[in-house]
């Protein structure tokens, strides 16, 4: 029995559907090539789906071939269809592309300014009126964490935003957690045994040179975490 | 230690009381981890009936077993008032 | 009603059971009938502190296992009216004790006793746990040393979290700070935490100081409760947490180093 050469595994991935809901030839072409143009790197070679479920497939005949080859032409590759009623699943097989059923497809939203992040949910800034004792942690997700007492040695508090530590920090802070660089942390004493931003950390040991037992704030410059008096 | 001894230590040195109070309490958990579980129910069953007929005090009834390669000896000790 | 006080602190050997002891013995003295629960079980040490190390016959296991009553199990101290100990068991150990168990019987307790005391193991584990559980209030044991702080801390943060009052959302645990084996003369040379570094650090309402003192390990050995013995300062500081215990307002004393005046030196502290 040889090695295993490959390993089947399940996955979820994101990718956009284009849902054509008007078939003109030239109009589509024009109005893809705009489109795209508007954010060409954010389109570049992206998996689209493509979706015709708006179409009324008996009169609009689609030629398979030539929808593929316009959006390849601008940067877009097909990668499959959405299964729906009338589509010519031979065709489609035809040119090397799959099939996706409703449950694979998922629901869709639409794409309005593909070049911006969609803009983050506001959610309210958690706060901590208790002192974090010795073995708690407190993660404040998707928003900024106030705490109003001090963090004990062998505590650990995470905020994906920033960090306002209005007693004094004994214990550790990491702040943007998920990635946001620009995220900060601010107390009022500085004792902190560890201090994070963005993945990027400072122990006590180096702390203690800086800005000790005193308020400071900390963030990031350069990829290097400082730490500044408030 | 004789009587006399007993009360100077009292006095000034607390650790021989403590001493004393260790000697009696180690030998009595050694022997008690080698006996069966039943014996301070039994004990106070056994003072409850003695209780009926005599008036002794609860300290002064012990119950005990010594085990020799060949047999057990169950050994009951009340000393009785007066 | 009972008021259920547990006495704990994460680290060994900081004084939870001296202070069972005096502060059990200090609330009947003041009238209240008090009770004195040994939780730890396997590692029984209150029957030797309070001096009835040999009229142990029952057990807390005996009577949660329904092998004994409390009549048969609960010691009388022979000094004070008004006080009883529950001795922890010497043979099993602490996976004996059940939820279900302990509250039985602190729920019978409750129908007669003014204050049931706590004595809790030392650790985060089962038997900490269980002793911590029911209770109203705690008194946190802490000596001014960086681990019993940190150990301390830790056990606020549970007493806080996986207490009955907390996981049920009822009035939270009222807390009380014990600082034990405080050496002022020491504090004043900084070579130890004095009692506003520890009460800045886990924030809870002081409720006594008791100086370090040869008469806690005199009082050991003998078997009786440094608060009887009125003429230390550990025993006079044992009296005034007790009375803060039951609401009473009292200066703080022994906190400053004694004068280096000879006389005060033949005399002893």
């Amino acid at each position: 029995m040889n090695d295993a050469c490959f390993q089947l595994k399940g996955s979820l991935i994101t990718t956009f559907i284009l849902e054509i809901s008007n078939y003109n030839l030239l109009d589509f072409e024009q109005q893809l090539s705009k489109k795209v143009q508007s954010a060409p790197d954010f389109f570049n070679t992206s998996p689209v789906i493509i979706n015709l479920e708006k179409l009324d497939l008996d009169t609009n005949q689609i030629n398979y071939q030539e929808l593929i080859s316009i959006c390849r032409r601008h940067g877009l590759q097909p990668v499959a269809f959405k299964q729906t009623p009338q589509l010519n699943e031979d065709q489609i097989k035809e040119n090397g592309l799959a099939l996706l059923n409703q449950k694979a497809c998922g629901k869709s939203e639409p794409v309005n300014k593909a070049k911006e992040k969609p803009a983050p949910d506001i959610k309210k800034t958690q706060i901590i009126t208790k002192p974090v004792r010795s073995g708690q942690q407190v993660y404040a997700e998707g928003c900024d964490l106030i705490i109003t007492g001090s963090v004990s040695g062998g505590a650990e508090v995470l905020a994906d935003g920033n960090i306002h530590i209005y007693g004094t920090l004994r214990g550790r802070a990491l702040a943007g957690v998920k990635g946001d660089l620009d995220a900060r942390i601010f107390c009022s004493t500085n004792e902190a045994e560890l201090v994070s931003i963005g993945g990027h950390f400072l122990l006590s040991d180096s702390l203690e040179n800086q800005v000790w037992k005193q308020a400071a704030q900390f963030y990031l410059l350069d990829e290097t975490l400082h730490v500044s008096p408030l | 230690m004789s009587f006399i001894d007993y009360f100077r230590s009292k006095k000034t040195n607390s650790a021989s009381v403590a001493k004393e109070r260790l000697q009696i309490i180690v030998a009595h958990e050694r022997t008690q981890r080698n006996q069966p579980d039943y014996l301070p129910a039994m004990q106070q069953e056994l003072i409850e009936v003695i209780k009926k007929y005599v008036a002794i005090d609860e300290d002064k009834v012990t119950v005990s077993v010594e085990n020799t390669n060949r047999s057990s000896v169950f050994e009951l000790n009340i000393t009785l008032p007066g | 009603m009972a008021k259920i006080i547990v006495v704990t602190s994460g680290k060994g050997g900081v004084g939870k059971t001296t202070t069972s002891a005096a502060i059990g013995t200090g609330l009947a003295l003041a009238g209240n009938k008090t009770v004195i629960i040994d939780f730890d079980v396997g590692l029984r040490n209150l029957d030797l502190i309070m001096g009835c190390e040999r009229r142990v016959v029952y057990d807390f296991v005996n009577v949660i296992n329904n092998e004994a009553n409390l009549n048969q199990t609960l010691i009388k101290d022979k000094r004070v009216e008004n006080l009883f100990i529950m001795p922890a068991s010497q043979t099993r150990d602490k996976d004996a004790l059940t939820m279900e168990g302990v509250e039985k019987v602190l729920e019978e307790l409750s129908e007669t006793f003014d204050f049931i005391i706590c004595d809790s193991p030392a650790g985060i584990e089962k038997g900490a746990h269980m002793a911590l559980y029911f209770a109203d209030e705690a008194v946190v044991v802490t000596n001014p040393e960086v681990s019993s702080v940190r150990d301390s801390d830790r056990i606020l943060g549970i007493l806080q979290s996986k207490s009955k009052r907390a996981e049920q959302g009822g009035e939270p645990v009222k807390e009380h700070l014990l600082l034990t084996r405080y050496n002022p003369a020491r504090v004043e040379e900084g070579e130890m935490l004095s009692v506003s570094d520890v009460e800045d650090i886990l924030a809870i309402p002081l409720l006594g100081v008791i100086p370090e003192s040869e008469a806690v390990l005199k009082a050991s050995n003998q078997g009786e409760p440094v608060i009887h013995n009125q003429d230390t300062d550990a025993g006079k500081a044992y009296s005034d947490a007790v009375k803060r215990l039951l609401g009473e307002e009292v200066a703080f004393r022994f906190l400053d180093a004694p004068k280096k005046g000879i006389l005060k030196r033949l005399m002893g502290a």
